[in-house]
């Protein structure tokens, strides 16, 4: 890595300016930089000097017909070691070799602990940013299409009978998990934090977000997601989600043709899967082979949704919700088609979806965060406060055996929250420490309530009631 | 199952402690030399009216504008070398400048453009 730094300055000796530019491919040893350098300047004193008296440097030739300068030469000799050296230090890059460490050690970790691995591998991802490893390109593509994976996952774990049945209370949980911190978040930051108003609304934005990636790694390590509770929260985490897209499109987002063609390919996608995946998954040619063409086919139905999804500048999270959604009576327990999910879920978490939650944790920058540490934890505290003005109530109602547990798990964000606050930074409505606060607020968002609901409050399931008779009416204690 | 509740109790909240103390030791040491203290302390000594544009990959200043800094003494790479030396942590650079090569100076209409090149692994 190397930095170059442009000064400025003027006739009467002041600096009125600097450009400070960070070279990130300049993988170079001390040694060899040195010898660049020498060979730079050999080059540049060459080159003054060829211009001067060019019959001195007859001399040097690669053949006889064409003479080349020294300058050329050193040039050409530095160019090759450089690409050398390049070609050296790609081929010992070392950041797969510390993914696969974080990623294998987060699930020991997680697997002792107790704890979901979603939130090891984004405290280790945030230990290793601190450490200096940066996420690389390729990272960043596996991590979003790690985010689509777990949302398809999510979306064929909803029972559609059941979210027919309930839909009220999952509309109305998931609209004022929305619409509570949307709207504390942004009236904090505009009215007191004195943000600008399409600031505050991204705040809003970003600080409303439910991560259902979060909520569906918790409940299937859990085994929550088979049940009522599970189904109801992956939901509203639905709704939720659907509405800060909404919140995001309306305010936000101008549509273009390419918008309006993501739309129309994402509703053909998901009727043409909806009606044909029988062809794949019911050929004997196809079904239950090494080479998984079920598995690829799933894959590549994200992969067009991925890609139209960036054409059109929107996100690929919502139609993969729905593709899982519509394709879930293909996963059902009872189906035969159910292995298949039960083996994209092996190929998300043994690699996919770990690089998702580390890449999430390599995007805090603690030095940002600590510089405004007061902010940060009134919006992180805000958020909290929100999500529970907004959730709890309505749970207590409609989920009275997992409450508290639900509010936690609705007040995680991850995947839209950093969609919402990278849309801001890019589009220059938030400055890069707005950024920082609120990527910082979502993250943690994602490990502190989750870690909280795991260990106090998670739900007794059916089967840990035991009924007693307690004079004449039946009473449910728990199993201790 | 008792047993094994207590040995997760016990190691959940080691490894939570661990990991916390990691990052708190880290983030106080990368705390010293945070180069938004570093803009305040250029703001404080210098002017008021300094513009940062930060970079997003490494949260350190990609461009500084918007005022003048006071008059330095010398040639202009001596001048641009002293005011790097002074707010060296706004642009992630060591103390002393060890390793930061000028490369460049070429004359402006506006005076004269120093580059200098850092490098390290």
């Amino acid at each position: 890595m190397g930095a170059e730094i442009s000064v400025n300055i003027s006739e009467k000796n002041y600096i009125f300016s600097i450009k400070n530019r960070y070279i990130q491919d300049f993988k170079i040893g001390t040694e060899p930089s040195m010898k660049k350098d020498g060979a730079v300047c050999m080059a540049e004193k060459a080159e003054m000097l060829y211009k001067k008296k060019p019959q001195d440097f007859a001399i040097g030739t690669l053949d006889s017909e064409s003479p080349k300068t020294i300058s050329t030469l050193t040039n050409l000799y530095s160019t090759i070691k450089n690409s050398y050296l390049k070609v050296f230090y790609m081929r010992a890059d070392i950041i797969p070799l510390f993914v696969g460490i974080i990623i294998f050690l987060a699930s020991l970790i997680s697997l002792y602990a107790g704890f979901s691995v979603a939130i090891i591998e984004i405290i280790l991802g945030t230990v290793a940013g601190s450490l200096g490893l940066r996420a690389e390109e390729w990272m960043i593509y596996i991590a979003s299409f790690g985010g689509i994976i777990l949302t398809f996952l999510a979306g064929t774990e909803i029972d559609i009978p059941l979210m027919k049945e309930k839909f009220r209370e999952s509309f109305l949980i998931g609209f004022f998990s929305f619409l509570a911190p949307f709207a504390g978040v942004g009236l904090y930051t505009y009215f007191v934090s004195h943000w600008s108003l399409q600031a505050s609304l991204i705040a809003g934005t970003a600080l409303s977000t439910t991560s259902l990636a979060v909520v569906y790694s918790v409940l299937v390590e859990t085994g929550l997601s088979k049940t009522n509770v599970g189904k109801l929260l992956m939901a509203s985490t639905f709704i939720t989600d659907m509405a800060t897209a909404l919140a995001l499109s309306i305010l936000f987002v101008k549509p273009t043709l390419y918008t309006v063609v993501f739309v129309i390919v994402s509703v053909v996608v998901i009727i043409a899967a909806t009606k044909f995946s029988n062809l794949i998954f019911k050929n004997p040619t196809l079904k239950n082979k090494v080479i998984e063409p079920e598995i690829k086919y799933l894959f590549l139905l994200l992969i067009i949704f991925i890609y139209f999804a960036n054409l059109g500048e929107g996100h690929a999270v919502l139609p993969a919700f729905v593709l899982g959604l519509f394709m879930s009576k293909y996963f059902t327990e009872t189906s035969e088609t159910r292995k298949v999910r039960n083996r994209l879920r092996t190929v998300a978490y043994a690699f996919v979806t770990p690089i998702f939650f580390i890449v999430g944790g390599l995007q805090i920058s603690l030095p940002l965060i600590l510089s405004a540490f007061t902010l940060f934890m009134i919006l992180f505290g805000l958020k909290i406060v929100t999500k529970f003005i907004g959730v709890y109530f309505l749970a207590r109602k409609y989920i009275p055996q997992g409450s508290m547990y639900t509010t936690l798990l609705m007040s995680t964000g991850l995947t839209f929250g950093t969609i919402a606050s990278v849309f801001g930074l890019h589009s220059g409505f938030i400055n890069q420490v707005q950024y920082s606060l609120l990527i910082g607020v979502v993250i943690a968002s994602a490990i502190i309530p989750t870690f909280i609901a795991q260990k106090w409050f998670m739900p007794a399931e059916e089967e840990d009631y035991l009924e007693v008779e307690n004079g004449n009416r039946k009473e449910k204690q728990t199993i201790q | 199952m008792i047993e094994k509740a207590k040995f997760q109790n016990i190691s959940s909240v080691f490894i939570i402690s661990f990991c916390v103390i990691v990052i708190f030791c880290l983030s106080s040491v990368n705390g010293q030399d945070l180069p938004v203290s570093f803009l305040a302390k250029l703001k404080a000594e210098d002017n008021p009216n300094w513009r940062v544009v930060w970079d997003k990959e490494t949260g350190l200043a990609k461009r500084l504008f918007g005022s003048r800094s006071k008059v330095f003494q010398g040639k202009p790479e001596d001048a641009a070398r002293e005011f790097l030396s002074l707010y060296h942590g706004l642009f992630g650079l060591s103390p002393d400048l060890k390793n930061l090569q000028i490369t460049e100076s070429v004359k402006t209409p506006f005076g004269e453009r120093v580059t200098l090149r850092q490098y390290y692994n």
